[in-house]
């Protein structure tokens, strides 16, 4: 996430919320789709979008979605065993006993490059978009209250330094003779030993953030005023447009050739 | 000032009208500031006139970068943009961070960090500064750069600075009043600080508050029987009045002559404790960065009571984790008593040397006080409760317990005691296992007088039984009273290593390594005295063994 405020590109400039509501609207269009196909190849155009617009490397962009791999073997292997349809459906093949159906192979195909596809959108949007753009965004937008969104921000600004705090706590506790119990016996004792230090840190660490944001005004007037505003301008309704229209377009041209399937068919 | 607890930072938030408007308690009595009285103004008023800064950086940021944050209180005010805009130029100006505005908070050094969250403050045009241990994470350099920065502020007519501070040799000469509460949270004395050092100082001391080591040098020099005029503050007056006294410049001299150093006793010559060879080490997640080390050789003697220092990001931390197996050292490169430390896994290395980390609560396991003594012992008895420990076992804890003074707070939670009780209890939780060496993540940090000094006297007792320690410390103060070797670090190399007070009659390497000569030796330094004593003469003690009794008490010289 540290790389968004560094690289500037088209979509680094574009108004945050115009963004979301993009990345809004694809999604939509991708929980209708019931083929591998079509979200298939417009995760190829966000991928490229990534690169061409954002100027994010093309492995930068892949090597997170490993995830989604193990997550594709659930889908699949899920499908194959419970799909309503393996009963009536022709076997393609057995695998011992197992009989693997057409229908299991495609809706395990849909829901894994749907889910690959939703996860890279997210992923282009976080890692293209400031977090202080954003939640300024929200508010002048979306009209969402300052003093939710300014709290946010701040948790977001807060969580590298829990995470430095669990690694301290961590070493402090192997220190003290704590072997590294794996064992799910050793769960709940260990879940309690880290949890209770890094709690009290977080609350004192909170209670003085919130009395820092007092001291200085924060929340005393119903309006504050922003030194930069978000202001939608005529190139992000022309991105807006040109996204929808672009995904129209790959739907459609699926459509026409008989590929792209509606799941509400 | 006052002790750990007096209420120092509650008297803090009482001038911005934090309490009582947003910290809820009893309140009563007035408090006004700039002819506002605080009980009834709402705090985004007070926030103009009064603005705080507190003692961790991280904890007071609400924003990203130094320019939104410069901003945010100008924003909650509802100022117009292009005001606000100025206002972060002049706010930045003044803190000496011009250059810095786009700037991401998280990438500042700590002193940065400090001047932005005070640039922050001062763009609301506050008349009234109150910073609370702003220096508390800071090395040397970084704390006389915000001090100067502040004196500067103090002096420029429109401010006025309130300080709550530990490190009163470096602002002692520009304070006006001194208020000095006590550990009830009552007041002790306040007035001219001259008149609450030399009147009250008896009282300070009984009441754990630190004092200027200058004024405890004063006082230690009349009760010798030395007759120093007037009441100094600060280096420069007190080298002054000290060259003023008469037969005491005399009397250092002859004492240099004779005495050639009064260093520690030299670590014995037989195998170190612990040795580290040509140790580089990079942290895995950080390969495009500098290396953490960079071929540190060290030793560490049985018996000594090595300081290590540096300046923030020197690579202090690092050092003292692979000294203990906290992080996995390369091999070949740490030898625990002759042994490569990988040989026998990190496990081994920190039942030897245990780290005492700069948080205690950290490294509590417990949920009651005598727990944390029985964890170390068996983990099982920590788990399952006491009875699960043997009567030996239940003897050694009853004896640590009485001997950290917490016998009736045995069923409480660690996580209730007074920050001091804290810490000894995690340095006696690693203790009780029968380790060899500790190595101290500052270990005096935060702390009042007697804390400090009952947790160092915890260290000379554990030496005294044939302990190692080994303290990681911005406080040059406590190098020059207690370690027998030091070992700078810079830029995760080693910069020096040796007796301390060899490497304090090098400026030059002071001044690059970012840390300071402690005010005993600047005092020295500033009395124009030849190098051959500054040798040794950093503390207080040293100074007074070394001057020895004053003609007031009629023992001719000689008499040491």
């Amino acid at each position: 996430m540290s790389a968004a405020a560094s690289v500037s590109g088209y979509l680094q400039k574009l108004n945050p919320s115009v963004k979301l509501l993009v990345v809004a609207l694809v999604g939509l269009c991708l929980t209708f789709l019931y083929d591998p196909v079509t979200p298939a190849i417009l995760l190829l155009v966000v991928l490229l979008a990534g690169r061409v617009l954002g100027g994010l490397r093309l492995w930068s962009q892949l090597k997170p979605l490993w995830v989604f791999l193990l997550a594709g073997i659930a889908i699949l292997v899920a499908n194959i065993l419970f799909n309503k349809e393996n009963q009536t459906a022709e076997a393609i093949f057995y695998l011992g006993s197992v009989k693997i159906t057409g229908p299991a192979l495609w809706a395990a195909g849909t829901l894994w490059v749907r889910l690959l596809c939703f996860a890279l959108l997210s992923l282009v949007f976080v890692k293209t978009t400031e977090p202080q753009r954003l939640i300024l965004s929200l508010v002048h937008q979306l009209h969402l209250n300052y003093r939710v969104a300014y709290g946010t921000m701040v948790g977001y600004r807060m969580l590298p330094l829990f995470q430095t705090d669990y690694q301290t706590v961590r070493a402090a506790q192997r220190v003290r003779g704590a072997r590294e119990a794996t064992g799910l016996l050793h769960l709940w004792s260990r879940t309690r030993r880290y949890t209770i230090p890094l709690l009290a840190g977080a609350v004192r660490k909170a209670g003085r953030v919130a009395l820092a944001m007092d001291a200085r005004a924060f929340g005393a007037l119903p309006e504050r005023t922003y030194r930069e505003r978000m202001v939608v301008r005529r190139s992000d309704w022309v991105f807006l447009a040109c996204a929808v229209l672009l995904v129209a377009v790959v739907v459609l041209a699926c459509w026409a050739c008989g590929i792209a399937r509606f799941a509400i068919e | 000032m006052g002790p750990s607890g007096s209420g120092k930072s509650t008297l803090t938030l009482c001038l911005d009208g934090l309490i009582p408007h947003v910290v809820e308690g009893d309140y009563s009595g007035r408090v006004s500031v700039a002819g506002l009285l605080v009980g009834d103004t709402p705090v985004h008023v007070l926030a103009q006139q009064a603005g705080l800064v507190f003692q961790d950086p991280d904890a007071q940021f609400c924003t990203l970068t130094v320019e939104d944050e410069v901003a945010f209180g100008l924003e909650n005010l509802g100022r117009a943009p292009g005001d606000i805009e100025a206002a972060i130029d002049a706010a930045l100006d003044s803190v000496g961070l011009a250059g810095y505005r786009g700037r991401r908070l998280d990438m500042l050094s700590g002193g940065e960090k400090q001047r932005v969250a005070l640039a922050a403050v001062l763009a609301m045009g506050p008349r009234l500064l109150v910073l609370d241990e702003p220096s508390a994470n800071l090395d040397p350099r970084a704390t006389s750069e915000l001090f100067t920065l502040l004196r500067g502020l103090a002096h420029d007519r429109r401010h006025t600075v309130v300080i709550i501070e530990h490190k009163l040799d470096d602002v002692i000469d520009w304070v006006d009043r001194v208020l000095v509460l006590d550990a009830h949270g009552r007041l002790l004395c306040q007035g001219d600080a001259r008149e609450v050092f030399y009147a009250h100082g008896g009282a300070l001391q009984a009441a754990g508050v630190w004092r200027p080591q200058t004024v405890e040098l004063v006082t230690g020099l009349r009760e010798a029987g030395w007759e120093v005029e007037g009441s100094p503050l600060g280096v420069a007056e007190t080298a002054a009045a000290l060259a003023a006294t008469p037969g005491l410049t005399g009397r250092l001299r002859e004492a240099a002559g004779s005495h050639g150093g009064s260093g520690g006793a030299p670590p014995g010559p037989d195998e170190p404790l612990l040795a580290v060879k040509d140790l580089t080490f990079r942290y895995s997640n950080a390969k495009e960065m500098p290396a953490a080390l960079t071929e540190v050789t060290m030793s560490m003697p049985r018996g000594a009571f090595l300081a290590i220092a540096g300046a923030n990001g020197a690579g202090k931390s690092t050092l003292g984790a692979l000294m203990t197996g906290v992080l996995r050292p390369p091999r070949g490169h740490v030898f625990l008593e002759g042994e490569d430390v990988t040989d026998s896994g990190p496990h081994a290395l920190s039942s030897r040397v245990g780290y005492v980390f700069q948080n205690p609560e950290h490294q509590f396991v417990s949920d009651t006080v005598v727990g944390e003594l029985a964890y170390s012992l068996s983990p099982k008895a920590a788990r399952k409760g006491a009875r699960h420990l043997t009567d030996a076992q239940r003897g050694l804890t009853e004896t640590w317990l009485d001997r950290l003074g917490l016998l009736n707070l045995a069923q409480a939670n660690p996580f209730t005691l007074s920050q001091g009780q804290k810490r000894r209890l995690s340095v006696a939780a690693l203790l009780i296992r029968g380790q060899s060496a500790l190595v101290l993540d500052e270990p005096t940090l935060g702390q009042d007088e007697s804390q400090a000094g009952r947790m160092m006297a915890m260290m000379q007792e554990f030496r005294a039984a044939g302990g190692t320690v080994a303290m990681i410390t911005h406080d040059m103060r406590l190098v020059s009273e207690y370690a027998d070797s030091l070992l700078v670090l810079s830029h995760g190399g080693v910069m020096y290593s040796g007796a301390p007070a060899g490497f304090f009659a090098r400026p030059e390497l002071v001044e690059a390594s970012g840390l300071a000569v402690p005010a005993i030796g600047r005092v020295c330094t500033h009395m124009h005295a030849p190098a051959a004593f500054s040798n040794g003469l950093l503390t207080v003690r040293a100074f007074l063994e070394t001057a020895g009794a004053g003609p007031g008490r009629g023992i001719g010289p000689g008499g040491e």
